[in-house]
């Protein structure tokens, strides 16, 4: 069966501007758009280039933008992504710089995780232990989706909030955060809380478009912990931190997510400079009709809410 | 030009571990790498790490050296593997201690788990991602220790003045420039060859780099007919499913439904070693008692729990190649070329006979694998032996005062590039890799006999005549992987020839290589280790066999499982 | 940790839309900064003939943010919730937010598929003599819309029709993601918004930002943050000749009517009107625009409307 395959080509040496090739495959359509690509480079064009190694789905390699969506060249079945015109869209993966073809400049991306000092950092030395540190099962069972991550950047490449920043941390250093945050054995989770908070943690808008990760690895599960933890270890003195807590609050007390004082709490009730800067948006709001109300009755029942948050020893906003 | 006292050309297990050691002595180390250590094939290895930790049952490293040299079929080293069996204990804990992330017992302790020829569960493991978790802790030891990687940079040739070592020179694969690293001491730590054959477990950059370029520059190749078939890969894609399977309990059926193993190894079955296993399925499949060229493994009665806990990763590789789940239905599997026993002829300590390149990890022979590596020893020899030869080139640094960069073997390295590049109306590399894997595969699989091995070394010459001469169609400067790939071809033209001619050399069978002329083992003749010298590009290599097996402890005897 | 992902089931039919009966989980911003939306549903659910019963008692879905601080608490308030609609006979519960939507619908995840998370749940429940026993499923309207009313007979409802208003979709993150807890339709390429577009004579405009961030959540961590993800999208949105959004959430509705002001800068004017999902629904089957809300927008929807003989200039 014969197919396209319709590829991004570019030379960051020679081009201007990048050119699309659409060249033919003959592979069965129940191999992996990698195969395809290997196929093609061996009997058509030599000069096509992208990363690869294991081919299964373990090295990271081979991620790349397949049909206007990024994942593992090795693990997308031709079949599962050919169009409609028959072909197959492959493009270098978003948020990254093209170098040559599908290959991208991914120095931005371990500069993420070198800034967390990702390495363990007990409180005690390693001499001091003749064998090894025991952890229990359920400890180190927490790790264990996290160790799986291949670092193929599909999640920041995918992310949305790093598309527009590029200063935020994105899911996979987070989540390597993570890693050491819940690693029992390591002593620094304040200093790590406060690292990945200062990267821009709470920048992460929960869209979970990192739920698309190839290996499970759900990072936006471990984001939404290390946030726990950062505001477990009482970093909470900036927006993020106080816009969680401060639903909480209005929650707790009414029932509901009230929005006027959620702005307040989060900008800071005495932080003029940060209220002023949300004012344009609130004379919008109000020329609009859409000025939530100052005051807001609290639901019936409310105590059992109250009852609910206390039972957890759920924080809110001091 | 760069310069340090010690470059270590690949970033795998074994070649981070050497970095690292060599960084916390102090030294002046930078590694080499085609590509970002966390991408290397290291990081595929699933089953375990095997060291006499004793956390279940008894044990002590005299029993794990006495399996290793039961699995060598008694061509290991036994010094080497006495060291190793001694050494492993101790490079688990530093690893734990690290942070790796090792499955636990209930009582904290690092778990072991049951692996192919070993008398105790001795594999310490990952649920079915070791390879890759101890890859991490390495990285991050990097990260700590700040060492420097020349990420992309593609190995080409081994520099030696006044017969030491003096460094390498290096392709920068983002920029098309070739670099000359100078260096007192190299380690070469570049893994295996598997890309020699058609059907292989290992990746795309599994071309023996190190094993060319040392061979190249005059450092003999040891044991290189001795390749490992692997008993459970998946007939799509060549792809590995773990022995940790067999070692958690799962079966290996024909087609009629029997545990056939228990024909050809009555006491460990599955978990006899695996040449003896991968022997057992082929005959099996040639007999027809196969399905479509395969035999089963079957995971079903494990539970779908344990799968889920211990291992998730083959499960999801066999239904993403086959469609088929494995908790619920037995998995086609066939024997696939694994791991070359054979490589870069080293001592205990990494070390080659030329002063100043050591070699570490599957590259290297040492041998403490001898005609058949045990399971779980792969990932040990990689720390163990990154460790020793980093202790040992940290020292020999010390030692000796400025060598002399290499400007010969850059210039002519650049030449030979820059002609590769200039080249037109040969063969696309492709087509000479293709023959190359055609006629390993064809003539040096399981089962080897004379007539074969001889068809096989004529077609390998036809194909040498046709590299010498063999195109790529990128001439760009920027990430040129044409290029690259037709380099990792010539590398692999290199190697094969040792590989078809040490096999055609041995009459005898032992471990994985199986003569069914020569069925027998030969300890009369045959207790010693093959040689091979280059002797250049477009001739056959010099087989030596001066280098026998140091036998210490384990006199040979009669191998069965 | 399961290598599939097995989408929860959903498409049963439940007790509620047999009798047309279901309760409704308005969400805290439809009755706060956006009425509109609170309004026009229940002004389309008069039309469609279902009777929506407020839970008036219930709290806060949790907003996405509330498993921040404290990873019980937005599970056992929505627990509450659903032991209310359970108490009322109710078995399935609307929403209007894709927010509460998926956070609702995952914390019912994780309250069936646990019996330590129901256990913890009801323990707390019945200090006040609550409890929930798993009989409740979550949607949003737009899933009844298609499941319990259909396309065609919605269809056949239309008496003002859009006249090829092109109409671009904007999903919002959590009724579509992550599939293991929603998994009504693809994530990665839904088509439900565009076919009640089409139902109702629009005409659907694709483009890649249909199923991106709008930035809501973190349009106060950061200056300019929210307005560069709305540009982004919206600029898509422009390009593919959209000339109006329709959303199913209203925090994506404020984000996206409230920043395109701001990211003109970077991404040029494109000043696209968004309609909530009931609003344009009400329209084109016959409510009177002057009753949907229609001049609650900070981009009015007036031209647009004007200009494809929908409504006067002036109820926008």
């Amino acid at each position: 069966m014969s197919f396209y395959l319709d590829i991004y080509r570019y030379d960051q040496a020679t081009d201007e501007v990048p050119h699309r090739d659409r060249v033919e495959c003959s592979i069965p359509p129940n191999m992996t758009v990698l195969d395809a690509l290997e196929d093609v480079k061996a009997n058509v064009d030599g000069s096509i280039s992208f990363r690869r190694s294991c081919r299964s789905a373990i090295c990271g390699s081979c991620s790349m933008n397949i049909n206007g969506t990024t994942g593992l060249a090795c693990k997308t079945p031709v079949e599962s992504v050919l169009r409609s015109d028959n072909s197959v869209a492959v493009d270098p993966m978003p948020n990254f710089q093209p170098m040559k073809d599908l290959v991208v400049h991914m120095d931005p991306f371990w500069d993420k995780y070198s800034r967390l000092k990702p390495y363990l950092q007990p409180a005690d030395k390693d001499s001091d232990h003749e064998t090894e540190r025991r952890v229990s099962p359920e400890d180190m069972h927490k790790l264990v989706a996290v160790a799986n991550c291949v670092m193929c950047a599909t999640c920041y490449a995918l992310c949305p909030v790093v598309s527009v920043d590029p200063a935020f941390a994105g899911p996979a250093a987070i989540a390597y955060a993570y890693r050491f945050i819940e690693d029992v054995r390591d002593s620094k989770r304040k200093e790590r809380a406060a690292q990945i908070s200062d990267d821009y943690l709470w920048l992460c808008a929960h869209c979970y478009a990192c739920s698309y990760c190839p290996k499970h690895v759900d990072p936006q599960d471990d984001i939404i912990a290390v946030k726990r933890a950062t505001i477990e270890e009482g970093l909470i003195d900036h927006p993020g931190p106080r816009h969680a807590l401060v639903i909480a609050k209005t929650i707790k007390k009414t029932g509901m997510l009230h929005e006027t004082e959620v702005i307040q709490g989060t900008v800071g009730r005495f932080n003029i400079k940060g209220l002023i800067k949300v004012a344009p948006f609130g004379i919008r709001l109000a020329l609009a009709g859409k000025t939530p109300p100052l005051f807001l009755k609290p639901v019936p029942k409310v105590n059992e809410i109250a009852m609910i948050f206390d039972t957890l020893e759920a924080p809110v906003l001091a | 030009m760069i310069k340090h006292d010690i470059v270590v050309v690949g970033g795998g297990l074994a070649g981070m571990r050497a970095a690292v050691e060599a960084a916390e002595r102090g030294a002046d180390v930078a590694i080499v790498s085609k590509m970002h250590p966390v991408r290397s094939h290291s990081g595929a290895a699933q089953g375990g790490i095997n060291a006499a930790l004793g956390n279940v049952g008894e044990d002590s490293p005299e029993n794990h050296a006495f399996d290793c040299v039961k699995g060598s079929d008694y061509l290991g080293d036994q010094d080497a593997i006495e060291a190793m069996a001694e050494d492993a204990p101790r490079q688990i804990i530093w690893l734990e201690h690290r942070g790796c992330i090792f499955s636990r017992l209930p009582d904290g302790r690092i778990a072991q788990r049951p692996f192919g020829g070993a008398g105790v569960p001795r594999t310490c493991y990952s649920a079915d991602v070791t390879g890759l978790v101890i890859l991490h802790s390495l990285w991050e030891q990097l990260e700590r220790f700040q060492v420097k990687v020349y990420e992309e940079f593609f190995a080409t040739a081994l520099c030696v003045e006044d017969g030491i070592g003096t460094g390498i020179t290096a392709y920068n694969m983002r920029t098309g420039e070739l670099e000359l690293v100078q260096s007192k001491a190299t380690i070469f730590a570049t893994g295996g060859a598997g890309r020699v054959y058609a059907k292989t477990t290992n990746g795309y950059a599994s071309t023996g780099d190190g094993m060319a370029i040392c061979y190249r520059a005059g450092v003999p190749l040891m044991d290189m007919e001795f390749v490992q078939f692997h008993p459970t890969s998946l007939k799509e894609n060549g792809v590995l499913l773990s022995e940790a399977a067999r070692g958690e309990g799962a079966y290996l059926l024909n087609k009629d439904g029997e545990r056939f193993m228990f024909k050809y190894a009555p006491n460990k079955g599955e978990l006899a070693s695996r040449d003896v296993v991968s022997r057992a399925e082929w005959t099996e499949i040639m007999e027809g008692r196969g399905v479509d060229g395969c035999v089963f493994l079957d995971l079903r009665h494990l539970g779908r729990e344990k799968i889920l806990e211990r291992l998730p990763q083959i499960r999801e590789l066999a239904l993403d190649a086959t469609g088929k789940d494995a908790i619920d239905t037995p998995i086609p599997i066939l024997p696939g070329m694994h791991y070359t026993m054979g490589g870069i002829a080293t001592d205990k300590n990494g070390a080659t006979q030329v002063p100043g390149v050591y070699a570490a990890g599957e590259c290297a022979c040492v041998s403490v694998h001898g005609a058949n590596r045990l399971g779980g020893n792969s990932l040990l020899e990689t720390i163990v032996f990154g460790h020793r030869s980093a202790t040992h080139a940290a020292n020999y640094v010390k030692s000796i005062g400025e060598v002399r960069a290499s400007e010969r073997t850059f210039k002519s390295e650049r030449d030979r590039l820059d002609g590769i590049l200039a080249r037109t109306g040969g063969e696309r590399h492709p087509v000479a890799r293709k023959a190359i894997n055609k006629a390993m595969s064809d003539y040096a699989f399981i089962f080897r006999n004379e007539s074969e091995l001889k068809q096989g070394i004529n077609e390998l010459q036809q194909v040498r005549e046709m590299a010498q001469t063999m195109t790529t169609s990128d001439k760009s400067k920027t990430f040129n992987t044409d290029l690259i790939g037709l380099l990792e071809t010539e590398f692999l033209m290199d190697i094969s020839m040792p590989m078809m001619a040490g096999a055609l050399n041995r009459t005898e069978s032992r471990g994985a290589q199986s003569r069914t002329d020569f069925p027998e083992r030969d300890d009369v003749n045959w207790m010693k280790h093959t040689l091979m010298h280059y002797k250049g590009a477009t001739a056959d290599p010099e087989a030596d066999y001066s280098r026998k097996v140091t036998v210490t402890k384990f006199q040979p005897e009669v191998r069965t499982y | 940790m399961t290598a599939v992902i097995e989408a929860p089931q959903i498409k049963r039919q439940s007790k509620s839309a047999q009798m047309r009966k279901y309760g409704f989980f308005p969400g805290c911003v439809a009755k706060e900064s956006c009425k509109e939306l609170f309004n026009s549903t229940m002004l389309l659910a008069d039309k469609l003939g279902i009777e929506l019963v407020e839970l008036t008692a219930a709290a806060c879905c949790g907003a996405s943010v509330l498993n921040d601080t404290n990873r019980d608490v937005a599970r056992v308030l929505n627990a509450r919730t659903y032991a209310q609609a359970e108490a009322l006979g109710l078995d399935d519960v609307i929403t209007i937010c894709s927010t509460c939507t998926g956070h609702m619908r995952a914390a019912n995840k994780e309250l069936l598929e646990s019996e330590a998370h129901m256990g913890q749940a009801n323990a707390i429940l019945g200090k006040f003599g609550a409890k929930y026993n798993g009989g409740v499923m979550v949607r949003h309207l737009l899933w009844l819309l298609i499941d319990d009313i259909g396309l065609d007979e919605l269809k056949k409802m239309v008496v003002n029709p859009l006249n090829g208003l092109k109409v671009a979709p904007f999903y919002g993150c959590h009724i579509i993601r992550p599939e293991s807890v929603n998994g009504w339709e693809s994530s990665r390429n839904p088509h439900s918004l565009e076919d009640i577009i089409e139902a109702l004579g629009g005409e659907a405009i694709d483009y890649a930002g249909k199923t991106r961030c709008c930035g809501f959540h973190v349009q106060l961590e950061k200056d300019g943050i929210a307005p560069a993800m709305v540009g982004q999208n919206m600029r898509m949105a422009k390009d593919k000749g959209a000339e109006a959004v329709l959303t199913p959430c209203p925090l994506c509705h404020l984000a996206l009517d409230g920043y395109q002001a701001d990211s003109a800068e970077r991404w040029g004017r494109t000043d696209l009107p968004t309609f909530h999902l009931p609003q344009l629904v009400g329209l084109a089957l016959g409510i009177d625009p002057s009753l949907l809300g229609l001049n609650k927008h900070i981009i009015s929807p007036g031209l647009v409307l004007q200009s494809h003989d929908l409504a006067p200039a002036h109820v926008a």
